[in-house]
Formats: structure tokens, C-alpha cells, sequence
């Protein structure tokens, strides 16, 4: 047991040391605001692919699927694949456009050809929903997990982590905060692959041979559907939810101006669709070993939703409780999970900080005439007010059930940022009415079906899905076609062309 | 910015134009595709359980099947993207050498 936790404690030192030490290289690198937000443009496609999946691969996903799997079988499963399907218009539609058209935020390529203050204001709306949303689910599972790992109360781990991400951001910018989620997802994904190579021994590397088991374990039902969705058009909701509000996310969008051109994008999203791909297989896989091995029982017993169904199975992996291949085992797989949520927490709050700095503090209240070094002195202490928020929001949502607030991070950006990134790259009619209306539209109402869902309401729920997505998302994109053709037309035939072109050129981008 | 740049000329000739239309139909027919082929995968969950659940060979369920059928098919539409993008890169470089900044004044 002692050996365990020391080599749990020196796993953590090194991970913060190597951290750190990223982040003193990065901040003698980051002198500009170019260097701050966008890690001045010095990222090959590949590292931004593994960042891609640093930012976006959370502890949620990590700890909480392998729970569902273990738990639920199949539909667990179920809810394992929708996360990767969004990338396919990330792919398609967004990310090469959206490279050539900003410089770095979300608002830079809306408001291209749009009219800046209106637009910028409500785009900075939207990121922040989002970016909270997030946020607390990330910060309250943190502090969750952190306890049940490595015993430390909850509101310890949340300093520890918030003050570690604050470090990396105000200190090392955008640059730091790549690297953290880099190093992050190389962690994180050579611990999948030695537990699936562990059950793959375990198992002859037979796949049916590990069902074979689960089926003997917790009968054939638990590999058809039903044990958790009873509700065919909530997971209808979900699923929309999760195929379109990947391309709306902020805090992966920003990614793309981390890399010289829309070929270093087009290749990072590739990238990033295989890591990301081949950890929600794996994933699944850890989800029904742990569901052969561990147990549902023991898993349940361990507490946190079915969260420590992956550590327990690296427990059993490494040779069960109490022998130190076990515990060495587990204690790897927390600093692993540690990693994981200080990396996605970095990249949200560099997110905030480039809303607040760039959009709210240059073009919208200074109207762009802030020099570079003001800008990038308020947008590093905007990083640190946002930490801060964050800490102490995280500390008040502790008891919020916050399996779900990811999935409305992703509600939020489909029904608001999607349609207005689509609309304002694509349609040349697109106006600042339709923008401005359907960023509200969108937002509004996915927080207000949010607040009269079942989540929240319980019993009395009005809105019967806990998913707002079904309906929310059709608002936005309605909201911003009606009012666009209500409106007058934009007088702005010159900007658009630019913006066309250069979308599609990369002629003229930054 | 360079100032060389004319956007509005470029954005009217035919090549851009040309790439616009073929490069829009690919960029949103296959997403629109892969959208209603995703939302299958729900409503099949729901209303065909005996088919999702039945089995194929060995333990392997067809549902287990047809969840990890989506792995392929997104990874084999990130290479056909890749593939179409570069026949695009190669018509956007024909625009430029054409219509472009005369002294290779593109941004970095």
C-alpha cells in the first residue's frame, strides 16, 4: 500500500515538473498576442491532431463511459460512439475556412464581413455559456474523481488543479497549453494501450471471448439496448446534440489558429479523429473488461457513478487490491486522469481569456486601439480572473449532478455557434440581425429547456428531455435564416468577397 | 495585409466560381449523409432490439457490429476528404498563380 502511494505521488511530482517545465519554455517564447492565443501559429498538423484530442478527451470521457459501459452494456456503448461523429463536419464543413478566415477567436471569423460590436458581444456570450458549462462539469468532476484517487477533499484538488492551470496559462499562453494537452493525450493513450494489451493477453485476443465472459457474468441482456435509455427521442436529442455541437465548440475551434495554414488544419482534424477514434474504441472495450472483471458490485461499491470502474480494473490488471502491481497499476491510471483534466481546463480558460482580451476588451470596448503588450497584459489577467471564477464556481456546484453538462456545452455550441460559423463562411445574404438572433436564440433557449428539464426539475420537468438539442438546435439555424431575410441586406459585397476568397484560398490569411 | 491582393476579381473569375460549386456539393452532401446514417443507429437501438441484439458470430452482437461499423466509416471519409481537398489545393494554387499577389506575398 505505501509503495503504491509513493509511486502515485512521484508519478504526480513528475507530471506537474515536466508540466512546468513546458511552460518556462513556453512563456520565454510568448512575448506577442499572437504567441498568447495562438502559439504563434507554430504547430505542425500533427501535434495540433494529438492537442486536438488533449483538449477534447476529458476525464469525463476517460473515467465516466468506461463507468456507463461497465455498467449498462450496450447502451453505454451506445453513448461511447456519438462523440467522434462530429468531426465529420469539423472536417468537411468548418475547420479549413475557419483557419483562413480568424486570427483567434471564434468572433474573428463571424464578424468578418458582419458588423463588429453587435456580433462580437453576443459571440462572447455564447463562448462564455459554453466555456462554463464546460467548465464546472470538468472542474466538479475533477475535484470528485481527484478525492475518490488519491483521497486529498474536494475543494484541495480543485485549488491544486486550478492553480496548476493558471500557472500554464498566464504564464505559458496558448503554447504551454498545447503542450500540456499533448503531453496529456501521449499519457493518456499509452495507458489505454497497456490495459487493452493486459485484457488482450487476458483474453487470447479474442473479442468474443471477452463478451463470452460478460455474458456469463451479467447476463445476455446487458448486450442489448434498454438498461439506460428508455426514451428513443431523448437519445435522438443526444445524438444530434453531439454530431453537431462538436464543430460549435470554442475552445476546439481556437485550436485551428495554432497552425500555419488550412493543410496543417486539414490534417491536425485527421489526426485528431484517430486518436480520439481509437480512444472511445478502446474505451469500451476497458468498459466491458471491467464489467467481466471488476464487476458490477465492486464497481458500485467504489461510488462516483461508475467513475472508478476503469482505475479498479487496472487494479485487477496489475494483480488485484493489495498486491503492489495492483495498486502501482491504479495509481498510474489516477495521475493519468489527473493529467487529463488539468490539460482540458487550461485549454477552456486560455478560451475565456482570448473572449474577454481580444473580442470584449480590444474591439469591443477600445475599439481596436489597445496596443499589443496592453492587449496581452488583459488578456493574461483576464486568464487569471477566470481561474479564480472558476475555483470558486467548481467549489459551489460540488454537490450538482454533472453527468450532463458536458452534453449541454455541446447543445449550447450547436444551436448558436454552428449555425453562424456555417452561415457566415457559406451564405452570402447572412446579416448581422440573422447572427446576432440566432446566437441568442440558440442560447437562450438551450439554457432555458436546460432549466425545465428533468435534470433539474425533477417530477415537475415542462420540457420532458434532458437533452434540449432536438428543438434548440432547429431554432438557431431557423432564427438565423428568418431574421437574415427579414432584415435588410448587408452592404458589404467587397468584404465578402474577401472573406470568400480568402476562405477558400488562405490568400490573405494571418 | 498585402495590398496586392484583389479579392473582388478573383472572387468573380470563373476558376474560383467553378471551385466553389464542385467543392460545396462534396463539402455538404456527405456530412448531410453521414448525419441520417448516424441517427439510424439510435432509432435501430430503440425500436429493433431483437435485431441489435442478435448475434452474428462467436459473442459478437450485431449491434456491437454496427457501432464499431461507424470507426471505419468516419475514418474512411477523413481520407476521402483528404483526397478531394487535394485535387481543391490544386485548383486554388492554379487561382493564384493566375490571379494572386504578383511577388508570392501570401501571409504566413
Amino acid at each position: 500500500m505505501d509503495t503504491a502511494k509513493l509511486f502515485g505521488i512521484i508519478l504526480f511530482g513528475a507530471i506537474i515538473a515536466l508540466t512546468m517545465y513546458v511552460t518556462y519554455l513556453a512563456s520565454k517564447r510568448t512575448t506577442g498576442t499572437g504567441d498568447f492565443y495562438a502559439a504563434g501559429r507554430s504547430l505542425t498538423g500533427f501535434q495540433n491532431g494529438l492537442a486536438i484530442a488533449g483538449d477534447y478527451l476529458s476525464a469525463a470521457s476517460f473515467l465516466g463511459i468506461a463507468g456507463l459501459v461497465a455498467l449498462y452494456g450496450y447502451d453505454g456503448f451506445m453513448y461511447s460512439i456519438g462523440w467522434l461523429m462530429g468531426y465529420v463536419i469539423v472536417l468537411y464543413i468548418v475547420a479549413e475556412p475557419f483557419r483562413n478566415s480568424g486570427n483567434f477567436t471564434v468572433a474573428d471569423v463571424i464578424s468578418y464581413r458582419l458588423k463588429q460590436r453587435p456580433v462580437r458581444t453576443s459571440a462572447a456570450v455564447v463562448t462564455m455559456a459554453i466555456t462554463m458549462f464546460y467548465m464546472i462539469s470538468q472542474l466538479v468532476g475533477a475535484g470528485a474523481i481527484i478525492h475518490l484517487l488519491v483521497g486529498i477533499p474536494y475543494e484541495v484538488s480543485l485549488i491544486i488543479v486550478g492553480v496548476l492551470m493558471m500557472i500554464y496559462v498566464t504564464l505559458g499562453g496558448m503554447l504551454a497549453t498545447s503542450w500540456v494537452q499533448i503531453i496529456k493525450a501521449v499519457l493518456l493513450m499509452s495507458c489505454m494501450l497497456i490495459m487493452l494489451i493486459f485484457i488482450a493477453v487476458l483474453f487470447k485476443f479474442n473479442l468474443s471471448s471477452l463478451f463470452g465472459d460478460v455474458i456469463d457474468k451479467n447476463g445476455m441482456e446487458f448486450l442489448t439496448p434498454g438498461k439506460l435509455y428508455t426514451n428513443p427521442i431523448d437519445l435522438l436529442s443526444l445524438g444530434l446534440t453531439l454530431i453537431l455541437g462538436t464543430a460549435g465548440l470554442s475552445h476546439l475551434l481556437v485550436r485551428f489558429f495554432t497552425v500555419p495554414t488550412a493543410q496543417a488544419a486539414r490534417s491536425s482534424v485527421v489526426w485528431g479523429m484517430v486518436i480520439i477514434g481509437s480512444f472511445y474504441f478502446v474505451i469500451a472495450i476497458i468498459g466491458f473488461a471491467s464489467a467481466s472483471l471488476v464487476g458490477e458490485e465492486a464497481i458500485n461499491a467504489a461510488g462516483g457513478g461508475g467513475n472508478m470502474a476503469a482505475p479498479l480494473l487496472g487494479q485487477v490488471l496489475g494483480g488485484g487490491a493489495g498486491t503492489i502491481g495492483g495498486e502501482i497499476f491504479m495509481a498510474g491510471i489516477s495521475a493519468v486522469a489527473f493529467a487529463t483534466i488539468v490539460a482540458v481546463v487550461a485549454g477552456l480558460v486560455i478560451t475565456g481569456a482570448g473572449v474577454f482580451a481580444h473580442d470584449i476588451y480590444t474591439n469591443v470596448i477600445k475599439r481596436g486601439e489597445v496596443d499589443q503588450r496592453k492587449q496581452f497584459q488583459v488578456a493574461r489577467i483576464t486568464a487569471f480572473v477566470i481561474g479564480v471564477v472558476s475555483i470558486i464556481l467548481g467549489i459551489l456546484a460540488k454537490n450538482f449532478n454533472v453527468a450532463q453538462l458536458v452534453t449541454y456545452a455541446f447543445a449550447v455550441g450547436a444551436s448558436s455557434n454552428l449555425p453562424v460559423i456555417i452561415f457566415s463562411i457559406y451564405w452570402k445574404r447572412f446579416n448581422t440581425p440573422g447572427a446576432v438572433a440566432a446566437m441568442l436564440t440558440g442560447t437562450i433557449t438551450s439554457v432555458i429547456l436546460i432549466l425545465l428539464s428533468p435534470n433539474i426539475m425533477g417530477e415537475a420537468a415542462i420540457y420532458p428531455l434532458s437533452n434540449p438539442g432536438i428543438v434548440s438546435i432547429p431554432l438557431g439555424f431557423i432564427a438565423a435564416v428568418v431574421v437574415t431575410l427579414m432584415t435588410k441586406p448587408e452592404d458589404n459585397d467587397k468584404m465578402y468577397a474577401e472573406m470568400s476568397v480568402r476562405s477558400h484560398t488562405g490568400l490573405g490569411a494571418e | 495585409m498585402p495590398k496586392t491582393i484583389e479579392f473582388e476579381k478573383i472572387e468573380q473569375t470563373e476558376e474560383f466560381q467553378h471551385l466553389k460549386r464542385r467543392k460545396y456539393r462534396f463539402i455538404f452532401t456527405i456530412p448531410v449523409i453521414f448525419l441520417l446514417y448516424y441517427l439510424t443507429f439510435p432509432i435501430l437501438s430503440a425500436y429493433a432490439k431483437p435485431l441489435m441484439s442478435s448475434i452474428v458470430f462467436g459473442n459478437i452482437t450485431f449491434g456491437y457490429l454496427f457501432g464499431i461499423s461507424y470507426y471505419l466509416v468516419i475514418w474512411t471519409l477523413a481520407f476521402v476528404y483528404v483526397f478531394k481537398a487535394k485535387q481543391y489545393d490544386r485548383e486554388v494554387e492554379n487561382i493564384i498563380a493566375k490571379y494572386g499577389p504578383k511577388e508570392k506575398e501570401k501571409g504566413a
